[in-house]
């Protein structure tokens, strides 16, 4: 860290302590709107001092600290506001509310993990990372909470990366809180037994947040503020469990398909296919990096069964490191698609494993792979038939095929499968 | 007879606090009819529960997404249907929702004896509604009756409950304009009705996920968890 740059060390302490000092206020607190705010608070005095009085030695420590103090200070205000709502509503049973009853828990405030103890801190984040993204909580509540409270956006931005008001998005991170008081989701770290499937849930939401700002379901800007978030939060996720091989494959497919984000969106908006792109555009330290988290993913999966998102990674590196389309390892791909269906035979993975087929083997195999799935969503389905099809030359049989998936899909693919169409047409 | 009375309030109901207070009904009733009986959290706080394949799922909300959710019960033990009705009709809740009456129907259990203590008495902090969903797969006869391993892991958690008869079998009470309207079946036709109730004391949700993925109930429909919202509570 830049020690004289105030500013670009408040921005490396908000980027790593927001979350654990977050984490810690909720543990000891129980209040997860105070401690947002108290967090916040801090990070704004932080601001302010260290332009004046320069970076304290340990950024994490000093802002714990002050955040710490800022919710004290928040709950003394807090009881001496209900006192003297007590004392104007005349209550005669004055007894009651001697100040000890409302002063803020002295016993739980002097429990508070020292900052500098690493494990502790590292804790209080992996029960907030699992609290956030609990599944009796609704989807978008999740998703707020992981972006707000661990994340440490704000109300508004979360809002706008969503396309919704702020209103909207504070009555979601609202009734989530809500839901964990009143159905009290306890606030731990699953046991080992739950572990498995509570990760997955996890993972499953900041690949979601990564894919809406990938791949946004409304509007058709790119949000790059989204991947760069999810990549970054399961980066520390992976730092807190490293042994997990999931969580390093996200962090790898992730990262291998934001490498190709210049590369994949045409000036007009349009989508790219991959054997398309220009792959002198594709970020390569993205993929440098992306490699090193497979390795990792794949390293800490030895002896055991490589998950999903590990296999996903795994596909998407075999394009990543090929320098043209033609020198794709299609039969590698067939083998990878051929675990990711036996753990879970999705439509959209057929589909894909389908194409791969027809490259390595012919089109007839690949067209005999396609036809063992006819619940696959019809524009999908006719989307790969034909560009199966146009591979092999097919143009005629192509133009009917796209047609017909142009007539089932909508938005940027349909967008995309008319260009296919038009191409076609104007080539034959 | 013990009867189940699911209490039902429209979304839209806006009852003043004093057509609301069920306190003068729960002290008339509390002298041998009434023997339980709670607000529910809202649906916005409910959970399901549901296994598939072996793999718990969990997700937010209830398990029927109907205006006229369940906002209580209580459990009544009277001489005959006739009385269930009477009590109903003198809640609160019948002049604008409505009072479900469902006659318990105990499991026997693995020892041969009957599950029919529908409460054993405080604390309870969670009910758990065992919900029927259309196209859940028929129980396997050996599926009958809670398996002894649940009733273990349960142990003094579990704090009453029992299988209801069918919803066809049901007793629908209000008040409308005055005039008491009783009839027979559920307060409306879904696929999905409450076929069973536990009451529950667990520290917290996970705990209460824990209990009811082992209940078969989670195998064959779905568990719906709702926290207990105490009456004095805000």
């Amino acid at each position: 860290m830049d020690e004289s740059d105030p500013s670009a060390a408040l921005a490396d302490a908000f980027a790593t302590e927001w979350g654990a000092v977050v984490a810690t206020l909720i543990r000891v607190t129980g209040d997860w709107a105070l401690a947002e705010d108290s967090a916040a608070e801090a990070f704004a005095i932080a601001a302010q001092r260290w332009r004046g009085d320069g970076v304290p030695r340990r950024p994490g420590a000093w802002l714990s600290t002050t955040a710490r103090n800022a919710a004290v200070d928040r709950m003394r205000r807090r009881a001496a506001e209900q006192r003297a709502l007590y004392r104007v509503a005349g209550d005669p049973t004055t007894g009651l509310w001697a100040d000890e009853d409302l002063e803020p828990d002295q016993g739980g405030m002097a429990a508070w993990a020292h900052p500098a103890s690493g494990e502790g801190m590292g804790d209080d984040r992996l029960r907030l990372v699992f609290t956030c993204c609990h599944p009796a909580l609704p989807l978008e509540g999740r998703v707020a909470l992981t972006l707000r409270t661990l994340g440490g956006l704000e109300i508004v931005e979360v809002a706008a990366a969503f396309g919704v008001t702020e209103s909207t998005m504070a009555k979601r991170l609202v009734r989530a809180r809500q839901k964990i008081a009143h159905a009290r989701i306890p606030y731990r770290v699953p046991s080992p037994d739950e572990l498995p499937e509570r990760l997955e849930g996890v993972l499953g939401v900041l690949y979601l947040v990564f894919t809406e700002g990938y791949a946004p379901t409304s509007g058709a800007a790119v949000r790059t503020d989204l991947s760069a978030e999810a990549i970054r939060l399961a980066a520390q996720l992976a730092a807190l469990l490293p042994g997990e091989s999931e969580v390093h494959g996200l962090i790898a497919l992730m990262l291998l398909h934001d490498s190709r984000r210049a590369a994949r969106v045409t000036p007009d908006g349009g989508l790219l296919p991959l054997e398309e792109q220009d792959r002198t555009q594709w970020n390569a330290e993205q993929i440098a990096r992306g490699l090193a988290a497979l390795d990792a993913g794949l390293r800490a999966a030895t002896g055991r069964v490589a998950g999903p998102y590990l296999l996903q990674a795994s596909i998407a590196a075999c394009h990543a490191t090929s320098p043209t389309p033609d020198a794709t390892p299609w039969p590698r791909v067939v083998e990878l698609y051929d675990a990711l269906v036996s753990i879970g035979p999705s439509a959209h993975v057929l589909l894909a494993r389908a194409i791969a087929v027809g490259m390595a083997q012919g089109l007839d195999a690949g067209l005999a792979a396609l036809s063992v799935r006819d619940d696959a969503p019809r524009g999908l389905r006719l989307a790969a038939e034909a560009d199966l099809l146009r591979r092999y030359g097919r143009v005629a049989d192509a133009a009917v095929a796209y047609r017909a998936a142009a007539d089932h899909s909508d938005g940027a693919q349909r967008a995309f499968l008319e260009r296919r169409l038009a191409e076609l047409e104007a080539s034959g | 007879m013990t009867y189940l009375m699911v209490v039902r309030v429209p979304a839209d109901a806006n009852p003043t606090r004093e057509e609301g207070d069920p306190s003068a009904w729960v002290e008339a009733t509390s002298h041998g009819q009434r023997l339980f009986g709670d607000r529910l959290r809202p649906p916005q706080d409910a959970t399901c529960v549901r296994v598939r394949g072996g793999k718990t799922l969990v997700t937010h909300g209830p398990f029927v997404e109907i205006a006229e959710q369940i906002a209580g019960f209580d459990i009544l033990t009277v001489d005959d249907a006739d009385t269930a009705v009477q009590v109903a009709l003198t809640h609160p809740v019948a002049t604008f929702g409505a009072l479900e009456l469902r006659e318990l129907h105990p499991f026997e259990l693995p020892d041969g004896s009957l599950d029919d203590v529908p409460y054993i008495g405080e604390p309870v902090t969670y009910v758990l509604l065992m919900g029927s969903e259309p196209g859940a797969s028929e129980p396997d006869p050996a599926d009958e009756g809670l398996p002894a391993a649940w009733i273990e892991q349960a142990g003094d958690a579990e704090r009453g409950g029992a299988r209801l008869r069918p919803a066809d079998e049901a007793i629908t009470v209000r008040i409308r304009d005055g005039k008491p309207l009783v009839t027979h079946g559920p307060f409306a036709e879904l696929a999905e009705q409450v076929a069973g109730y536990d009451l529950l004391d667990v520290p917290d949700l996970d705990a209460a996920i824990a209990l009811a993925a082992a209940h078969p109930a989670a195998r064959l429909g779905v568990v719906e968890i709702r926290p207990r919202w105490p009456i004095w509570e805000q």
